[in-house]
């Protein structure tokens, strides 16, 4: 292949992917779509609709989303990682406590959550969107939160979390919420 | 009639271009409307459409039929958008509203196959129809494209807008209408009167009210086709006011229209109103007398208008006389032309004229050569009497005395002889110029030319005893000025007033107004004679009341004697009165020798005759006066 070809096929893929991630995955396909495939993509274009503040964010030119251990919605995000998201490629980073800075977005898996206190400081310092998929996340700080309900994903927001990071998540998302929370 | 239609149509005229223009305004006023109307909705449903888009970018994003239920629901305020579906990226439908029993395609592709019955087929693009379409838009976020919105859209509202706009524009139109209508009411009624009045000013004689000129002869011309067509026969009159020109002279123009009007509605009211009386010159009438054929009756009917004009008028300081003179032309007998009968009856008028007014005169086919003739005799006379040798030259017949036969004096007798060596004869050219009033000037002429052939025949040494120039009454009622003008005359060659005398008939004393200009003509020195005595009225106290030198006795009573006893007889009686008033006479027409021995006896002074001389040229005249029996007296 010449450099042109390469070019416009690596292209071809990412738009595709990208139609891929910002479109909706056919509700048909979403009855019969694994559970994590569901929710890595609720992650990722949630992203869509996510304000970070100007300062004090890692480099621009990714959108990194991390986790913390391996799990199947992890796996799922891996499969994303390179994607094209405004403009900016998609990072799935496998992080701890201590480097949270360079993330865009955090992934709690319900594995995770006995280390979540641990986490809870560094997340205080802003910038962060902290999401998960264990029932009850949002009393301990969790921004949004998924549940698999009747064969569909939807989530919670923690409206009050997400401010006090010093985001702004656009009401378009909101009003998809099942439930806000202040 | 004319001039009416005319107003009527141009009215009609204006007010058909005035609703072909507003209606074409308003053509234009309304497609300019929907023009910009539908460009107005076309903007605003696509500013629905992208408010629409905007608003469902996170239901299509996760894929949220609910969300996107709800958010198309919005159309239902609108009621330009009828129905509205939202495609997922992939062509399936994720949400759809519509208000009525339509129901859209499950797939944008048409995977399914043929739509269902009752749904709406979707274009690959936007389409729009007359009264509505299919707005199709691609929904994009962040850089990529989510799904499709599809809005089947319907124009009625444009429709029924434009209907009440027009509505309005119509309403608002008549309102005006009828405010500037009613506001103009006075301005149109102004129009209206000034209309009638410009109509009037161009038909009707402003002084007297009558039709004028151009509108008599319209109807004269649908007389003669009334006449031609229905054979009914009609009357035209064409009657002049006689001395109307001494009326305005004397009494100024104001007076002079007072007197047309009353003359005017005096004619009218002898008439029949269906009769038409214009006027159709200055001081000249006309008249159409409709259905009347009978000439007696005409005649009647002419008379009791001469009668009518005859009774004084009432104006300040005087009242004023005049008389008519009437032509008459019988319809169709004396033309089928307008413009023909009004000659003909212009001429019988003349000739009525001619006959001493207040009278009336019908038309004949003699009139129109006898007109014609002395129009251009009348014509003829004027040119000849510019030039001293036009044509017009004096021939002088000797006066003898009746014992020793010698010249005592001639008369002089005005000639004509024309271009082609013909003679028109005193008789013919006489009464033209009386008529025409020439005969003042021919009078001047006649001295003048008198007083040369004088003047030649004394640088010859030939002596002419008295001249004897006759002088028409007519000349007599122009005023003094004709003794002062003789006097002029003479004065210029140097002849006394004592070898003139003038010869006048008897009518001429007894006419009033002539009075004065006899008195002035003996003051000035000019001895009078009487021509063709006997012949008329004479008042024999005028004779010596003027100082009449001479009396000449008509020629018919000299050519019987001495064998008619009877005119024997008059000539001694004239010859005795006129010697006890101490006035010589004259015997005139004396051809035989017989007379003049008769004439001699009886007394009479002086003899005038082809017997003695006939009335020869001047250069004749001197060789006769040098024969040794001519004696200078």
């Amino acid at each position: 292949m010449s450099a042109t070809e390469l070019t416009r096929s690596c292209f071809l893929h990412g738009f595709m992917l990208a139609l891929l991630l910002v479109l909706p995955v056919p509700a048909l396909a979403q009855r019969q779509a694994p559970e994590s495939d569901l929710k890595a993509a609720i992650l990722a274009n949630m992203l869509h609709f996510v304000e970070w503040p100007e300062s004090g964010l890692p480099p621009r030119g990714r959108l990194a989303i991390c986790y913390f251990s391996d799990s199947a919605v992890a796996t799922a995000l891996v499969r994303l990682d390179g994607k094209v998201l405004r403009n900016q490629q998609l990072s799935t980073i496998r992080t701890d406590a201590t480097r949270l800075a360079q993330c865009h977005a955090v992934y709690l898996a319900p594995d995770d959550v006995a280390q979540f206190p641990d986490v809870l400081p560094a997340l205080r310092a802003g910038g962060v969107l902290l999401t998960g998929d264990t029932p009850g996340l949002l009393d301990h700080g969790v921004m949004i939160n998924l549940e698999l309900v009747a064969g569909r994903v939807v989530f919670d927001v923690h409206l009050g979390a997400v401010r006090r990071a010093g985001l702004t998540l656009s009401s378009k998302a909101l009003r998809l919420a099942r439930t806000v929370l202040e | 009639m004319e001039p009416i239609v005319r107003i009527r149509r141009s009215r009609w005229l204006s007010l058909v271009s005035t609703v072909l223009t507003l209606g074409i305004a308003f053509v234009l006023l309304m497609v300019h409307q929907y023009v910009v109307g539908r460009q107005v909705l076309l903007e605003e449903l696509h500013t629905e459409a992208a408010i629409i888009a905007e608003n469902s970018s996170a239901a299509l994003v996760f894929d949220d039929a609910r969300s996107g239920k709800e958010i198309i629901a919005a159309i239902r305020h609108t009621p330009r958008i009828v129905a509205a579906a939202l495609y997922r990226a992939n062509g399936m439908l994720l949400a759809a509203e519509s208000s009525g029993t339509r129901s859209f395609p499950s797939n944008l592709s048409g995977v399914d196959g043929e739509p269902a019955a009752g749904s709406v087929g979707v274009p690959d693009t936007t389409s729009f129809g007359a009264s509505g379409g299919l707005l199709r838009e691609d929904i994009h976020f962040n850089g990529a494209m989510i799904g499709t919105l599809v809005l089947e859209v319907d124009f009625t509202s444009l429709y029924r807008r434009l209907l009440e706009y027009a509505a309005g524009v119509v309403g608002i139109a008549v309102v005006a209408l009828a405010l500037a209508y009613r506001l103009t009411r006075r301005l149109r009624r102004r129009t209206a009167r000034a209309e009638e009045r410009l109509e009037h000013f161009a038909l009707y004689d402003q002084v007297t009210g009558l039709p004028n000129r151009r509108l008599f002869e319209d109807e004269l011309r649908k007389v003669v086709d009334h006449v031609r067509r229905q054979a009914v026969p009609a009357a035209l009159l064409f009657l002049d006011v006689d001395d109307f020109k001494k009326v305005n002279d004397s009494f100024g123009h104001e007076v002079g229209d007072q007197v047309l009007a009353m003359v005017a509605e005096r004619l009218r009211s002898t008439l029949r109103a269906g009769d038409v009386v214009g006027r159709i010159g200055g001081d000249e009438f006309a008249a159409v007398l409709y259905g009347v054929g009978d000439p007696d009756y005409t005649a009647h009917v002419v008379r009791k208008l001469i009668a009518a004009i005859s009774v004084p008028f009432p104006t300040e300081p005087t009242p004023t006389h005049i008389g008519l003179s009437v032509g008459i032309a019988m319809l169709p007998a004396d033309g089928e032309d307008p413009a023909a009968l009004l000659r003909h009856a212009d001429m019988a008028m003349y000739v009525a004229k001619g006959q001493g007014k207040n009278g009336y005169q019908f038309f004949s086919e003699s009139i129109d050569g006898k007109v014609r003739h002395d129009l251009r005799l009348e014509a003829d006379l004027r040119l000849a009497l510019k030039e001293h040798d036009g044509g017009l030259w004096v021939a002088y017949q000797p006066k003898v005395c009746a014992r020793t036969r010698r010249v005592v004096g001639v008369e002089a007798l005005a000639r004509w002889r024309t271009e082609d060596g013909g003679f028109v004869s005193p008789a013919e050219f006489i009464p033209v110029a009386e008529h025409t009033g020439l005969i003042s000037e021919l009078g001047d002429w006649v001295l003048d030319r008198v007083c040369r052939d004088l003047a030649e025949l004394r640088a010859t040494g030939v002596a002419v005893p008295k001249v004897a120039v006759n002088v028409s009454p007519l000349q007599l009622l122009r005023g003094d000025a004709i003794v002062g003008r003789a006097s002029r005359t003479l004065a210029r060659y140097g002849e006394r007033a004592t070898h003139f005398e003038f010869e006048l008939t008897e009518s001429a004393l007894t006419e009033a107004r002539g009075a004065r200009v006899l008195e002035a003509l003996r003051a000035a020195g000019f001895a009078l004679a009487i021509d063709d005595f006997g012949t008329g009225y004479s008042s024999l106290g005028y004779l010596k009341r003027f100082q009449v030198s001479t009396l000449k006795i008509d020629q018919s009573f000299i050519s019987g004697v001495p064998g008619d006893e009877e005119n024997a007889a008059i000539v001694r009686a004239v010859v005795q009165m006129a010697h006890a008033l101490n006035i010589s006479v004259v015997a005139e027409g004396v051809e035989t020798e017989v007379q003049a021995e008769f004439l001699a006896m009886a007394g009479c002074d002086i003899l005038q005759g082809y017997l003695l001389g006939r009335p020869m040229a001047v250069n004749e005249l001197a060789t006769f006066l040098r024969e040794p029996t001519a004696a200078v007296v």
